[in-house]
């Protein structure tokens, strides 16, 4: 790794400085330049690199490499440092108010106007190594609308935290769109929207191909067009990733029919926990994958079954996938451990590593920033307490844009 | 000072002593022995409205300036003059109160005389509706409100309506001072129905911005800047979400509720916003108190909400009360009570202040308003004795 000039420099003075001087581009105490040296450093951008440091300056990585460090000032010292951890399914929502009940498809809605950036899940989310989130719709709709990428500290407002907005369109298959429709009894009198809805799979399955059927047929007859199409068509040029709630193989399957039948070219099946029964069919339709949050039965929603040994698979099959944590509020729950379990299914330490880092950040095509560390991106840094996701480590240190979020000084 | 012999039950009597003039005390003396013997006098009274004066220690004439033993001058409901130096015409109808003369407090949400009149479930946008046909003007809310020293109030329409329809500013004697106050929103989750569209936060704000784009009515005028809105949001979260909505559409207003808003007080402050904070109880949170603090040192316009009121309860004195015993100081707290609330309102051109022109909706206390040891005694709505009478 290329230690830049500029970088070096700041590694001099940070380590020639006495204990009383004062650090560079300090402001509040807050963004400043770091050295932070590691036992081991992985970048998840080639091998790990032993007794390295990370010169940390405007809130984005400015060298990386063996050596440099020397004690005193602003240095951090660590066991390990990895990426920032990235969870495309953080589930950090405003529940019911988020998704726009009274229709089913609705497209043009973003989660961003539904968005608790104070709630304090994301500081959760932040001190346990989770520093980008996709926020997404509550999957009580057929389509939710579109989710939002963000860091998961910095700022209090969403602007600021925004690294991608309209990052995917959210839909889901399964049971979870027809849990609140209601069924309207024979005889009875509709009452209102929700004895509209779907109640079966079936209909579920309908409504999705439905609009993008209709997206299609509004291409001949503008009448046909309607609220948010303009995401539906993003979807099927590429431009937007759909992702689609899919836990049980019948949904998984549902989702890729969906795929085929319209040529979608980006498709992430979300929560795919039976993703390990479907191999030939994953690997033959290009989707990604986004394995849930492993439960001590291995059971999921919709009766599925996540079998351990599921991010081996995939990941011997070159399928795509990403590990994610619900925003779960057990500490075995969340994302910082899931690796540790993959690999208790078989997957070794490089691919766990890369399916919370650099893996999510492709899906989302915003690798060029945040997922590594490579001088110019984020510095979204996790510094642990001993080697990386596992049960006897700790995250003792978490920066975002190079601010820190969790002081190892004080934590460790 | 009125002597004790004239402190009986009898109010009217006790009115009647008040009038006689205090420098001669024989004159009074034998006045005392006629009030006895003929309880109505020739003499004018202040129950009668025109034009009278009322003579106090201390005349709080707004926020910041006092008058030491002043009159005040009323005449035909408005305040003809004021200050030490008004002349009190021989035989004119004079009230002597020894303690404090105010405005009157004015709260800028309550629900006077309107239980269940103000929210309608049938439309979660009903923006046209006004809530100046929904109160009933003798309601013992009215004098419930008069006890607590408040002779103006905003009636707005419920936060359980996305649009719930345009508030009416009253006076609290059940007469109508604006009958177009604001247009009336809510983004908070109570306006969020399962079984009504919208059902969620994006849901509400593709609503309102559809209505925005209307080109007549209220919702013109909103966007105009014509009718100010007041909008009801509760968590942070909320808050900014309505001050980023009303900002975008160039609304003016107040927000309503938000009991944190003083952490977001730079976005307000930029969205120029106003806050309506309370009613606060006892065991209100501290951090609600730092924060109502946070935005006066913003320089951002708050008063109070009452809720209808419960007797003795006396809701906006006691927000004010907790706010300065938590720092806030007295005059942006006396302001809070009277002219932000009345501009909050947009009637301070006729109320909020002991001013020349203004309507004579004035309290008399006991002492300091703002020390919960003082009482309401009396009470004047346009010029007209609402309440008490000593």
């Amino acid at each position: 790794m290329i230690v830049s000039k500029r970088a070096l420099a700041f590694a001099l003075l940070c380590t020639t400085a006495s204990t009383g001087a004062a650090p560079l581009f300090a402001q509040n105490g807050e963004s400043r330049a770091w050295v932070i040296r590691a036992d081991t450093l992985y970048t998840a951008a080639g091998d790990p690199i032993e007794n390295g440091s990370v010169v940390v300056a405007d809130g984005v990585i400015g060298g990386v490499g063996p050596g440099g460090g020397g004690g005193g000032g602003d240095d951090l010292a660590v066991a390990a440092v990895t990426p920032g951890l990235i969870d495309l399914s953080v589930r950090i929502d405003t529940g019911r108010w988020s998704v726009e009940e009274s229709t089913e498809v609705e497209p043009g809605s973003s989660v961003a106007d539904g968005l608790d950036v104070f709630s304090y899940r994301w500081d959760r989310e932040a001190r346990s190594g989770v520093t980008t989130a996709l926020a997404l719709p509550y999957d009580a709709n057929v389509i939710g609308g579109t989710g939002i990428l963000l860091k998961t500290a910095g700022a209090l407002n969403i602007e600021e935290r925004t690294v991608l907005a309209d990052a995917v369109l959210r839909g889901s298959t399964g049971t979870q769109p027809s849990m609140r429709s209601r069924f309207n009894r024979a005889g009875g009198r509709p009452r209102d929207f929700r004895t509209r809805r779907p109640t079966t799979r079936m209909s579920v399955e309908w409504l999705l191909r439905k609009t993008f059927y209709d997206a299609l047929a509004a291409r001949r007859d503008s009448e046909r067009s309607f609220d948010g199409i303009d995401k539906i068509e993003s979807v099927l040029r590429g431009d937007l990733p759909l992702s689609l709630q899919a836990w049980a193989t019948q949904d998984i399957r549902t989702s890729i029919y969906l795929k085929e039948e319209f040529g979608i070219p980006k498709l992430i099946i979300d929560a795919a926990a039976e993703a390990w029964r479907e191999p030939e069919l994953l690997v033959r339709s290009g989707a990604s994958v986004v394995l849930p949050p492993m439960t001590f039965d291995g059971r999921g929603q919709d009766n599925s079954f996540y079998a351990w040994h599921s991010a081996q698979l995939l990941h011997e099959l070159g399928v795509p996938f990403a590990l994610s944590g619900h925003g779960s509020d057990r500490p075995d729950g969340r994302l910082a451990l899931q690796p540790a379990f993959a690999m208790r299914g078989g997957l070794s330490f490089e691919a766990a590593l890369e399916a919370v880092t650099i893996t999510p950040a492709r899906m989302l095509g915003v690798d060029d920033r945040i997922g590594s560390i490579e001088v110019g991106k984020d510095a979204d840094l996790v510094l642990w307490s001993g080697t990386p996701f596992q049960p006897t480590s700790r995250v003792v240190g978490v920066l975002i844009d190079g601010r820190l979020v969790l002081d190892p000084r004080s934590s460790q | 000072m009125i002597p004790r012999i004239l402190t009986t039950p009898c109010k009217a009597m006790i009115e009647l002593g008040a009038l006689i003039h205090r420098s001669d005390r024989r004159l009074r003396l034998l006045a005392t022995g006629l009030l006895f013997a003929t309880p109505l006098q020739a003499a004018p009274t202040v129950q009668e409205g025109g034009e009278f004066y009322i003579r106090a220690d201390s005349i709080w004439l707004d926020g910041e300036r006092e008058v030491k033993e002043g009159v005040v001058a009323i005449q035909d409901g408005r305040i003809r003059a004021v200050g030490r130096g008004v002349t009190v015409p021989e035989g004119a109808a004079v009230l002597e109160h020894p303690g404090v003369l105010t405005a009157g407090l004015v709260s800028c949400a309550a629900a006077l005389g309107a239980e269940s009149e103000l929210y309608d479930p049938t439309r979660a946008l009903l923006g046209e509706a006004r809530a100046a046909h929904a109160f009933a003007p003798g309601h013992s809310d009215f004098s419930e409100a008069l006890a607590s020293g408040i002779t103006t109030a905003v009636l707005a329409p419920s936060s359980r309506n996305v649009a719930g329809g345009v508030s009416a500013v009253l006076r609290t004697d059940g007469s109508v001072l604006a009958e177009e106050g604001h247009l009336t929103l809510s983004l908070r989750t109570s306006a969020l129905h399962d079984d009504r569209e919208p059902t969620s936060y994006p849901g509400a704000l593709s609503a309102l911005e559809d209505a925005l784009a209307s080109d007549t009515g209220v919702w013109a005028d909103a966007a105009a800047g014509r009718l100010p809105v007041l909008i009801y949001a509760t968590p942070r979260h909320e808050v900014a979400r309505s001050v980023a909505f009303a900002q975008r559409h160039g609304l003016e207003g107040a927000l309503v509720g938000a009991p944190l808003a003083g952490e977001l007080a730079s976005e307000i402050a930029a969205a120029e916003l106003s806050v309506v904070l309370g009613p606060f109880g006892a065991g209100v949170d501290m951090r609600i108190m730092d924060s109502a603090v946070a935005l006066a040192e913003a320089g951002i316009p708050f008063a109070f909400a009452s809720a209808a009121p419960d007797p003795g309860r006396e809701p906006l004195r006691f927000s004010a009360a907790l706010c300065v015993r938590h720092g806030l100081d007295r005059s942006t707290a006396w302001r809070a009570l009277t002219s932000d609330a009345a501009r909050i309102a947009g009637v301070d051109d006729r109320v909020g202040t002991v001013a020349v022109g203004k309507a004579a909706d004035l309290v008399l206390w006991s002492g300091d308003p703002l020390d919960l040891e003082s009482r309401v005694q009396t009470v004047f709505v346009a010029g007209r004795r609402a309440f008490g009478g000593k």
